[in-house]
């Protein structure tokens, strides 16, 4: 049975393989103008996020991804989610509102929007990764202006990711090879184990980047082909934008409302 | 045919943690030969070819090739026309797709976008990878991988191409491709290998090193026959 690492590392595997099937460049500042968008709603004002959740489903609908999948991958935040907005309903008592007398904190409140706010964001990010995969999104960075030094460096950092994981899952099966079914280990053991980890890596890192050398790299990551600003990817760009732009100003609930009233 | 030469002269390298890996190596490679490079773990094979790609530069010494010095400025020069494809495939194969991977090369050499797809689709079809391009190298098989690190190096159409222990964990018949893809291959050919049978396969000559010192140059029959010295280079 594949471990927690493995199973991280084939998702991450499985959305890499998925990219490349838009690389337009609208798809990245789609994704930007959507994370201010959550972003710009106020803390105590999840229910703002609600009508917002729609694009993830939409996009996802419309490139044929399917929503099931990014929300599957979006949900492996809450747990870090959950730490950030932890102290909220601790500290802050102060009341929100009652649901059938039931005291609700305004702590309780923002916990619940920082959750919404990371899986939104999270969401769209996804979907992004999804059609271009993210040697995409550096490449389409590139091309919109972001300095190629930090483009590269966060390419870097993100193969870094996969080179440490790669040799995680390589001083896993050795430990439990010989490990007969235990399953923990002292805490002194896992010192160790990190230890030799960054170790193996760096040296494995090391070897890719004078095999980076060897066929020519500088230090600049080199532009994939991407599409252009054609027709296409302008009228896909202005219709995202319209459907953003509504989620996040039009209170849809009033609409709603009146429609059930009459 | 390449015109470029690889002259090494009283090459000596020193490690960071002391460990002299070259001592001492003279040696001249005419364009065109295929040298296997023989000899025991840590006999400074590897480093000869680190030193070749402008990879390490020698402590003393000098190494060429054609006319030009392999120092920090000639670097970028020297691996455009040198080729290494390195003893583990997965260090050279880093990028989403096969297709990414092959391309990297020719992409760094800031090649038109049509030439770098020319030059990709070529190397993968030499090593019969020619529908492979799109997919991850974590798909393919290890002989897979081992072709596809090979075409990788192939796209950049290098004059001389470094092979370090190219036949390590291939089955027979990833073994077999190995040595045909190889024997396609017109230009210079260094091969270091403990690999007896793949470098009488591939090479004409074999220069046998011992402790960073160049032991034997002779050509790749007369060692290969000859058991007693075999047992003397212990190969």
């Amino acid at each position: 049975m594949a471990s927690k690492i493995e199973k991280i590392y084939m998702a991450l595997i499985a959305m890499e393989k998925d990219g490349g099937t838009d690389v337009s460049p609208s798809i990245l500042v789609i994704t930007f103008l959507y994370l201010v968008a959550v972003l710009s709603v106020p803390l105590y004002a999840p229910q703002k996020l609600i009508w917002l959740a729609a694009y993830p489903i939409i996009a996802s609908e419309v490139y044929g991804i399917g929503y099931s999948r990014i929300l599957y991958r979006s949900l492996w935040i809450l747990p870090l989610l959950a730490i950030i907005g932890m102290f909220n309903p601790i500290l802050d008592h102060t009341e929100a509102f009652r649901i059938n007398g039931l005291l609700i904190s305004r702590g309780w409140v923002s916990f619940i929007s920082i959750l919404l706010r990371g899986v939104l964001a999270l969401q769209a990010v996804v979907i992004m990764v999804t059609l271009t995969g993210f040697l995409g999104v550096f490449n389409l960075m590139m091309r919109l202006g972001f300095p190629k030094v930090l483009c590269t460096q966060l390419l870097l950092t993100y193969r870094y990711l996969f080179v440490i994981m790669e040799e995680a899952i390589n001083m896993k099966r050795a430990r439990d090879s010989r490990g007969y079914g235990r399953k923990s280990y002292p805490l002194g053991m896992w010192g160790r184990f990190i230890g030799q980890l960054l170790i193996r890596s760096t040296q494995r890192s090391i070897r890719i980047h004078r095999a980076m050398k060897a066929r020519g790299f500088s230090g600049v990551f080199p532009l994939v082909s991407i599409k252009g600003w054609d027709k296409k990817a302008w009228i896909t760009f202005f219709g995202w934008i319209i459907v953003i732009v509504l989620l996040r100003f039009v209170d849809f609930s009033y609409y709603f409302k009146a429609l059930i009233r009459n | 045919m390449s015109h470029h030469f690889v002259r090494y002269t009283d090459v000596h390298y020193r490690y960071n943690d002391g460990t002299e890996a070259l001592r001492g190596v003279s040696l001249e490679i005419k364009h065109g030969e295929r040298v296997a490079l023989l000899g025991l773990n840590g006999s400074g094979k590897s480093t000869l070819m680190l030193l070749t790609d402008a990879l390490f530069y020698p402590t003393s010494g000098e190494v060429n090739v054609g006319d030009v010095p392999v120092t920090e400025k000639t670097a970028s020069m020297i691996r455009r026309s040198v080729g290494f494809v390195f003893q583990d495939p997965e260090d050279m194969l880093f990028m989403p797709t096969i297709y990414d991977d092959v391309a990297f090369g020719p992409r760094n050499m800031q090649l038109p976008e049509e030439e770098v797809m020319r030059r990709a689709e070529n190397a993968l079809t030499l090593v019969g990878l020619k529908n492979m391009g799109e997919k991850a190298s974590y798909q393919l098989s290890g002989g897979q991988r081992r072709s596809a690190a090979i075409a990788s190096v192939l796209s950049m159409e290098p004059d001389i191409l470094l092979l370090d222990e190219p036949s390590a964990n291939l089955d027979g018949k990833a073994r077999k491709n190995l040595i045909e893809i190889l024997n396609k291959y017109e230009h210079t050919i260094i091969l270091a290998t403990h690999d007896l049978d793949l470098a009488a396969k591939i090479c004409h000559r074999a220069v046998v090193l011992e402790e960073g010192r160049v032991k034997l140059d002779s050509p790749i029959e007369s060692l290969i026959s000859n058991s007693e010295l075999l047992k003397e280079m212990s190969l």
